[in-house]
C-alpha cells in the first residue's frame, strides 16, 4: 500500500503535505509553489485547467472559472441565498435540489469540481513521491455536518483517492502546533479562511489531542469582506461617473481581483493605492483606500467570529484565563483587525508560531502517518459539532447526540407504533441546535419497515446511531422483539444521482435558456409576489370601498399576472407587474386612510 | 417516545481473549494485545478503573480515559481486520460514553443510583422549594433577556444591567452548584462507613441530588446560552 498523503482542501487555496523523516512538509505543486488556487477553469476542451492557470482565467473567462465552490459543497438549493448566488459563474438550484454549476450546457457538482482540484494535488504529489498515491487524509470546517463530510469525502473518491479519514480543521492545525512545541497546554484554534470560520479548543495532555469544543460558521470568510469590498467600489465607480457596472461579469472580475489584492496589502500598509483602467471606454478607477476604511467595510463581518468564540469556551467551561495559548489559522488571520479581536476575546495576543496557510495540511500528513501506524505516541480525540437528533411530535427536534461529544460515539433510541398493524415508520433524522426541527439542517429520512404486525406500542425497534472518527453519522435498526439487524439507509435529497441531476439542469435551462433570463425571471416574480400579495391584502380590507369597474380592473390586471407567472413570461410579468400596480393606486390610499383611522381609533381607547 | 441507552455487548462477566484465550476483564489483552469483546457486566467505574462511589478522583479519571483512549481508539487499529475494527469502534464510542458520564457528578450520581437501584432514577421530579423558587426567578430573568435579544438592538443601559443581571445569576447558580457537591463529598464520607440495605437512605438523598443538579445545570446552559447571545 502506498503512502498517505494530507490534504488541506480550501475555499481558496489548497495544500498537499506529507510527512518525511519524521517531520510534515508541504509538496510543493508542478509549478513550484507551495498553495494551490482552488480554482478550475473550463477554457476549452474536455480537460479544464486547475490551479494557477485556472486562476490566471478569471477575468478572461469569468462565466468558466469556478472558484470558491467549498461554499456549496453538500448544499441544497434552497440554502444558498441570494448573496451566495453571487459568483461568476451560473449556479443552479432550487428547494431541496443540489447546487450545480452549468459550463457549456454540462452540469457539474460542488464535488466533481473539488475533485478536479484533489487530482491536481494528486497528481503533483505522484511526481514529488515518484509513486502512485491514491490515498489521503483530508480536511473539512470542524462545523461541516455531516452532508458536507460526506460531499467531501466523494469528491476524494472521483478524484480517484481512498480517503483514509477525514479530519477538522482546526484540529489539525493545533496537531502541527502540538506536535512541534511538544507541550500540555488548553489551546484555542481561530481558523478564518476564505469562506468558512472556526474555533476549536483543544486540550493536549501527553500526546493524546482531545478536542473539548468547537463553534463556527460555514458561511462567513475572506470572501465576504472582498465581497464588501467590491460593492464599496462599484459605488465609488457610479458616483465617479463610470455608471452601473454591477451586471458586467468581466469588470467585475477585475474589481474582484484588485478588491483582493488591496485587502491583503492593507493587512501590511495603512492605505493602498487601487487603480482599475478603463473599466468601461472612457473610465478608470483611481481610488486611495485606507485601512479605516477597510476596517469600517469589514468590521461586522469580523465581529461576526466573536460569538462562536464565546460558544465554544463556554461549551468547554473554560474562561479566557484557562487558554494558555491561542494559535491563527487561515489566510483571513493577517488582517490586523482580526488579530486584535483575537486578543480581546481571549485576552491574550495570539501565538504567531505556525504558518495561517500551511498548519492544517502538515496537521492532515501527521494524522496520516498516525492511521499508518508510523506514530504510535499521538492520539486524536475529536467531537462531533452539531446536535445530532430526530423530528418528533408537534415538528420539534429531540437531541440524540448532543454536540460536543467524543467521537465514535454510540447512542440508541426505541422506537415502537402509532397505530394497531403499522408496518413501517418514518424517521426523520436532523442536525442542529433550533428547537424546532424545521429550523435545522435534514439529514434526510429512514424507513423502518418489515414491522410485524401487532397492536400499536408493542413493536420494539432499537435504533442505532453511530457516528465514526470521520464525523460520518451510520445508523442501525434492530427489531428487539425478533432479534433482526439491518444497516438502514438514509435517503438524503443530496444523493441523487449525476443524472437526475443533469437531467434537472436540463431541464431547468429548457425554461430559462440563459442564467441572465433565469435571473430575470426570478426577480420578476419576487417583485410580482409582493404587488401581489399586498393587493390581496388591501382587497381584503378595502375592496367593498372600490367602485364596480375599479374592482374588476384590478381582478384583470391580477389575473393577468398570474397567468404571465403561470407561462414564466419574464417580461409579461414585469409589464402586467407595473399595470397591477396601476390599477391598484387608488385602492392604496384608501387602505391608507382606513389604517390611519384605525390608529387613532386605537389610540382613543 | 421513551429512551433507552441500547447495550450492543453480549453479557458474560469474564470474557475470553480473542487471540489467547485466556479469561479477561476490560477493554484490552496486555499479553497479546488486542482488544477484548466488551462484558455486559463492567460498570463504568470498573471500565475507567475509579472507585464506585459518589465522588471520584477526576484527575486519576482524566488520567485513565486517556490512557485508554489510547490503546481503544479506532486510529490504533487501522490496518486491522474489519472485525477488530468494528470492536475498537464499539469499545471507544463506550469509553467516550463512560468518561463523560463519569466526569460530570449530576451524570454521575444518577447512574450510581441505577446501578445501586436496578433501574434508572426517574427522569423528572421536584428540586427543593429553595432552589424551585431561585429557578423561577431566574427564568423570568432569562426570558426577559430572550426577548430582548429577539427584538434585536435596544437601549444600551438596558443591555448593560441584563449583562449584570445574567452574570450574577450565573454567580449564583456556580455557587449553588458547587452547594451541591459539597453536598455530595458529604454523602460520599459516609457512603464508605456503610454497605447493603444500609445505603439506601444515602441513595434517596443522591436523588434529590440528581434533580437540584438537574435543574441547576438547565439553568446554566440557558444562562450561558443568553450571555452569549446578548454579547
Amino acid at each position: 500500500m502506498g503512502r498517505i498523503i494530507g490534504i488541506d482542501l480550501g475555499t481558496t487555496n489548497s495544500v498537499a503535505a506529507i510527512m518525511e523523516g519524521g517531520r510534515p512538509d508541504v509538496i510543493a505543486d508542478s509549478e513550484g509553489q507551495r498553495l494551490t488556487p482552488s480554482v478550475v477553469a473550463f477554457a476549452g476542451g474536455e480537460t479544464p485547467v486547475i490551479g494557477h492557470a485556472a486562476n490566471r482565467q478569471r477575468i478572461l473567462n469569468p462565466k468558466k472559472t469556478v472558484y470558491s465552490v467549498k461554499r456549496f459543497m453538500g448544499r441544497r438549493g434552497s440554502e444558498i441565498k441570494e448573496e451566495d448566488m453571487f459568483v461568476s459563474y451560473p449556479v443552479t438550484g432550487t428547494g431541496e435540489e443540489p447546487i450545480s454549476i452549468l459550463i457549456d450546457e454540462k452540469c457539474h457538482l460542488p464535488e466533481d469540481i473539488s475533485a478536479f482540484v484533489l487530482k491536481k494535488l494528486k497528481g503533483d504529489a505522484e511526481r514529488y513521491l515518484g509513486e502512485t498515491v491514491d490515498r489521503a487524509v483530508i480536511t473539512v470546517p470542524a462545523y461541516f455536518n455531516d452532508a458536507q463530510r460526506n460531499a467531501t469525502k466523494k469528491a476524494g473518491e472521483i478524484a480517484g483517492l481512498k480517503v483514509e479519514r477525514i479530519i477538522n480543521e482546526p484540529t489539525a492545525a493545533g496537531l502541527a502546533y502540538g506536535l512541534d512545541k511538544k507541550l500540555d497546554a488548553k489551546i484555542g484554534v481561530y481558523d478564518f479562511g476564505g469562506g468558512t470560520f472556526d474555533i476549536s479548543i483543544l486540550d493536549i495532555k501527553k500526546g493524546v489531542f482531545q478536542v473539548l469544543s468547537t463553534c463556527g460558521n460555514t458561511r462567513l470568510g475572506g470572501d465576504d469582506i472582498v465581497r464588501r469590498l467590491i460593492d464599496f467600489l462599484l459605488k465609488k465607480i457610479e458616483e465617479g461617473g463610470g455608471g452601473d457596472l454591477s451586471g458586467n461579469l468581466m469588470v467585475l472580475s477585475r474589481i474582484r481581483e484588485d478588491a483582493e489584492k488591496a485587502k491583503c496589502a492593507l493587512s501590511f500598509q495603512e492605505e493602498v493605492e487601487i487603480f482599475i483602467p478603463f473599466l468601461t471606454s472612457s473610465f478608470s478607477l483611481k481610488y486611495r483606500l485606507t485601512r479605516k476604511e477597510f476596517e469600517y467595510l469589514a468590521g461586522d463581518i469580523i465581529e461576526r467570529t466573536r460569538r462562536p468564540c464565546l460558544q465554544a469556551m463556554m461549551d468547554a467551561k473554560l474562561t479566557p484565563d484557562d487558554i494558555d495559548e491561542v494559535i491563527l489559522v487561515g489566510g483571513s488571520t493577517r488582517i490586523p483587525m482580526v488579530r486584535q479581536l483575537v486578543e480581546e476575546i481571549f485576552g491574550k495576543a495570539p501565538d504567531a508560531a505556525i504558518n495561517p496557510d500551511e498548519a492544517v495540511a502538515l496537521g492532515a500528513a501527521i494524522q496520516a502517518n498516525v492511521l499508518s501506524g508510523h506514530i504510535s505516541n499521538l492520539l486524536l480525540l475529536d467531537v462531533t459539532p452539531l446536535s445530532l437528533g430526530i423530528e418528533t411530535y408537534g415538528g420539534f427536534m429531540n437531541v440524540i447526540i448532543p454536540r460536543n461529544t467524543t467521537v465514535p460515539t454510540k447512542a440508541g433510541e426505541l422506537f415502537t407504533t402509532a397505530v394497531d398493524n403499522q408496518q413501517a415508520v418514518t424517521i426523520h433524522v436532523l442536525q442542529g441546535e433550533r428547537q424546532m426541527s424545521a429550523d435545522n439542517w435534514s439529514l434526510g429520512t429512514f424507513l423502518l419497515e418489515d414491522i410485524e404486525p401487532a397492536p400499536a406500542g408493542v413493536p420494539r425497534i432499537g435504533v442505532q446511531f453511530t457516528i465514526d472518527a470521520d464525523g460520518i453519522l451510520h445508523v442501525l435498526a434492530r427489531d428487539v422483539n425478533t432479534g433482526r439487524e439491518k444497516l438502514v439507509q438514509m435517503k438524503s435529497t443530496l444523493d441523487v444521482s449525476k443524472d437526475a441531476v443533469e437531467e434537472m439542469v436540463r431541464e431547468s435551462i429548457e425554461h430559462g435558456k440563459e442564467d441572465t433570463a433565469k435571473k430575470e425571471l426570478y426577480d420578476a416574480r419576487l417583485e410580482a409576489d409582493k404587488v401581489l400579495s399586498a393587493t390581496k391584502k388591501a382587497m381584503d380590507k378595502c375592496g367593498r370601498l372600490l367602485e364596480q369597474e375599479e374592482r374588476a380592473a384590478i381582478d384583470k390586471a391580477r389575473s393577468d399576472l398570474e397567468e404571465a407567472i403561470e407561462r414564466n413570461d419574464a417580461a409579461g410579468i414585469k409589464d402586467f407587474t407595473v399595470n397591477l400596480n396601476k390599477a391598484t393606486e387608488r385602492l392604496a390610499s384608501l387602505l391608507l386612510e382606513e389604517t390611519a383611522k384605525e390608529i387613532v381609533e386605537k389610540g382613543r381607547r | 417516545m421513551e429512551r433507552e441507552i441500547l447495550d450492543p455487548e453480549e453479557k458474560g462477566k469474564k470474557v475470553k481473549c480473542l487471540s489467547c484465550g485466556s479469561p479477561r476483564e476490560g477493554f484490552f489483552c496486555y499479553d497479546c494485545h488486542t482488544l477484548l469483546p466488551i462484558s455486559g457486566e463492567m460498570d463504568y467505574f470498573a471500565m475507567l478503573e475509579v472507585e464506585k462511589r459518589p465522588v471520584v478522583d477526576t484527575a486519576r479519571l482524566k488520567d485513565n480515559f486517556l490512557k485508554m483512549s489510547e490503546t481503544v481508539h479506532p486510529d490504533r487499529y487501522y490496518n486491522s481486520s474489519p472485525e477488530v475494527q468494528e470492536l475498537a469502534l464499539k469499545c471507544s464510542s463506550l469509553l467516550n460514553k463512560a468518561y463523560s458520564t463519569l466526569k460530570d457528578p449530576k451524570e454521575r450520581i444518577k447512574y450510581l443510583i441505577s446501578l445501586e437501584t436496578d433501574k434508572e432514577a426517574p427522569v423528572s421530579s421536584r428540586a427543593s422549594t429553595e432552589t424551585m423558587e431561585f429557578f423561577i426567578e431566574a427564568s423570568d430573568v432569562c426570558s426577559e433577556v430572550d426577548a430582548f435579544i429577539k427584538k434585536k438592538g435596544g437601549d444600551e443601559s438596558l443591555l448593560r444591567d441584563y449583562q449584570k443581571n445574567l452574570h450574577r445569576l450565573k454567580k449564583e447558580t456556580q455557587d449553588r452548584w458547587k452547594g451541591m457537591t459539597n453536598e455530595i463529598e458529604t454523602v460520599d464520607k459516609e457512603w464508605a462507613t456503610v454497605s447493603g440495605e444500609n445505603r439506601k437512605p444515602l441513595l434517596r438523598r443522591l436523588l434529590v441530588l440528581s434533580h437540584e443538579l438537574s435543574y441547576l445545570s438547565k439553568l446554566h446552559s440557558l444562562i450561558d446560552e443568553l450571555i452569549v447571545g446578548i454579547s
